[in-house]
C-alpha cells in the first residue's frame, strides 16, 4: 500500500465514524428527549435527562464541525477540491477554533457569556452556510471550484445541515424559559404546550438532517457521475 | 454494482447504529450507577438505555447477512446465488431468538432463549473462526485474506458480545433491589462493579469494530 492510499484511508475512516458518531449519537438525544419533555417524570428527572442528552448531544455538534476539514482533506486528496496545502490547513485552524468555541458554548456556566458565544458560533454557522452553498451552486454551474458534482451536491447538503441547525437554534429559543419555569414554579399547562410545541417543531428539523445525512451518505458511496 | 452499492450503504448505516449508538448506551449506562440520583429517575434511564441499546442488539445480528451479501458482490462469498437467501432466513430466527429473550428476560422461558442465544453465538464464534483461518492458510471458504480477518474480526467482537452478557448478569437482580429496597451500600457497589467490568470488553469490541471497517474500506492485499 503506497503512503497514499495508507493515509486516504485512514481519512475515509474517520469521516465514517463522524458519520457514525453524528447519527448514531442523535438517536440517544432525539429518544432521551422524548422523556425530559414529558410530564410524566418528577421534573428532577426531566433535569437530569436534560443535562444527559445535552451532553450526548456534543457528538453530533462535534462531529458536524470536524465533518468540513476531514470532507475538504479527503477531497483535496481525490483533486477535486482547490482548497490544498496550507489553505487546507487555515481551514483547519478556523474548524479547530470553530470546534472550541461549540465546546466553550456548551461549558460555559454564565448565561451572559454563554449567550454572548452562542450568537457569535451562529454568526459563524451562517457565514460557513452561504460559503458552501455558492461554492457548491458555482460548481453545478461552471465547473469550479469543486471538481465532480457529487462532490459540490454534498457540500450543498452539508450547508443544507447547518441551515437546518440555525433552524433549531431558532426554533427552541422559548425553551429554555420554558424548562427554566417548570424548574423554578413547577409543571403548568401554559409550560407543557411551550416545551411540547417547540419539541414538536424542532423533531421536524431534526429528521430533516437525518434525511439529508442519508442522502449525503449515498453520494458519497456511490459517487455519481452527475 | 447498483445493488452492490446499496448494500455497501446498509452496511455503513449498520455500522452507525451499532457504534454510534452504544455511544449513548454507555454515556447513559454511568449516570444508572450513580446513586445521587433518584431511583425513578435511574428507572427512567434504564428505559432509555433499552430502548438505544435495541438497535446495536439488532444491526449486529443483521451485519452478517449484509456482509454476505457485499462479499458475493465481490465474489469472495462461498454462499452465492440462489443459496442467499439462507443466512438471511437464519439471521432472521436469531433475531427472533435474541428478541424474545430480551423481552422477556426474567421469566424462565426468557432464560431458556438466551440460553440458546449464547449457544448460537458459540457456534458462530467457532464457525466463523475456523473458516477464517482456513482461509489464512489454505486459500478458502472465503475468496480473500482482508474479508477472512473481517470474519475474525467479527468473531471476536462476539466473543466481546458474550463477555458484556455474562459479567452484566448481576446488573439485573441489583437494579430490581434498587427499586424494591432503594439505595444500599451492597446494591450501589454491585451496579458500579457490573458496570466496571463490562468496560473493558466494550472497549475491545469498538476497537475491533473500527478495524473491521477500516479492513472494509482498504481491502488490503496480502
Amino acid at each position: 500500500m503506497s503512503a497514499f492510499d495508507y493515509w486516504h484511508t485512514i481519512w475515509i475512516l474517520v469521516h465514517v465514524l463522524l458519520f457514525v458518531y453524528w447519527l448514531g449519537g442523535d438517536l440517544g438525544v432525539f429518544y432521551g428527549s422524548r422523556f425530559r419533555n414529558s410530564n410524566a417524570q418528577d421534573v428532577p428527572t426531566r433535569q437530569l435527562i436534560g443535562k444527559i442528552t445535552g451532553a450526548v448531544d456534543m457528538a453530533p455538534r462535534t462531529t458536524l464541525v470536524l465533518m468540513m476539514p476531514v470532507g475538504l482533506t479527503l477531497a483535496a486528496d481525490l483533486d477535486l477540491s482547490p482548497v490544498t496545502g496550507w489553505w487546507l490547513g487555515l481551514v483547519w485552524i478556523a474548524s479547530l477554533a470553530w470546534l472550541w468555541l461549540v465546546w466553550r458554548v456548551h461549558l460555559e456556566a454564565s448565561p451572559e457569556r454563554k449567550k454572548r458565544l452562542a450568537g457569535f458560533d451562529m454568526r459563524l454557522r451562517w457565514l460557513v452556510l452561504v460559503v458552501l452553498t455558492v461554492s457548491a451552486l458555482s460548481t453545478f454551474i461552471s465547473g469550479e471550484p469543486f471538481g465532480e458534482n457529487w462532490l459540490a451536491v454534498k457540500v450543498l447538503l452539508y450547508a443544507a445541515m447547518i441551515g437546518c441547525g440555525i433552524m433549531i437554534r431558532i426554533t427552541i429559543k422559548p425553551y429554555g424559559a420554558a424548562f427554566q419555569s417548570l424548574v423554578d414554579n413547577g409543571s403548568t399547562p401554559e409550560t407543557e404546550a411551550t416545551i411540547q410545541a417547540v419539541a414538536k417543531v424542532s423533531r421536524r428539523w431534526v429528521k430533516t438532517i437525518w434525511a439529508l445525512l442519508l442522502v449525503a451518505a449515498w453520494f458519497g458511496i456511490a459517487q455519481p457521475n452527475i | 454494482m447498483e445493488m452492490q452499492g446499496i448494500w455497501a450503504f446498509i452496511h455503513v448505516m449498520f455500522l452507525v447504529y451499532w457504534l454510534g449508538a452504544d455511544l449513548g448506551v454507555f454515556y447513559v449506562a454511568y449516570q444508572i450507577i450513580k446513586p445521587e440520583h433518584s431511583p425513578e429517575a435511574r428507572a427512567t434511564l434504564l428505559k432509555v438505555l433499552g430502548f438505544i441499546d435495541g438497535f446495536p442488539r439488532a444491526v449486529s445480528i443483521f451485519m452478517l447477512p449484509v456482509g454476505i451479501q457485499l462479499a458475493d458482490g465481490l465474489g469472495l462469498s462461498p454462499v452465492s446465488g440462489g443459496m442467499l437467501w439462507l443466512p438471511w432466513i437464519a439471521a432472521l430466527i436469531w433475531f427472533a431468538i435474541a428478541y424474545s429473550a430480551n423481552a422477556r428476560r426474567t421469566t424462565p422461558r426468557g432464560k431458556q432463549l438466551a440460553k440458546l442465544d449464547l449457544a448460537i453465538r458459540a457456534a458462530l464464534v467457532l464457525g466463523l473462526g475456523v473458516f477464517s483461518i482456513a482461509t489464512f492458510v489454505s486459500g478458502g471458504p472465503f475468496g480473500a485474506n482482508w474479508l477472512a480477518l473481517k470474519v475474525l474480526c467479527f468473531a471476536l467482537i462476539l466473543i466481546c458480545g458474550i463477555g458484556i452478557r455474562l459479567t452484566f448478569i448481576p446488573f439485573g437482580p441489583a437494579f430490581g433491589r434498587l427499586m424494591a429496597e432503594g439505595s444500599t451500600p451492597e446494591v450501589e457497589a454491585t451496579l458500579k462493579r457490573a458496570v466496571d467490568r463490562v468496560v473493558p470488553f466494550v472497549l475491545a469490541l469498538w476497537f475491533l469494530l473500527g478495524v473491521a471497517a477500516l479492513i472494509g474500506i482498504s481491502q488490503p492485499d496480502f
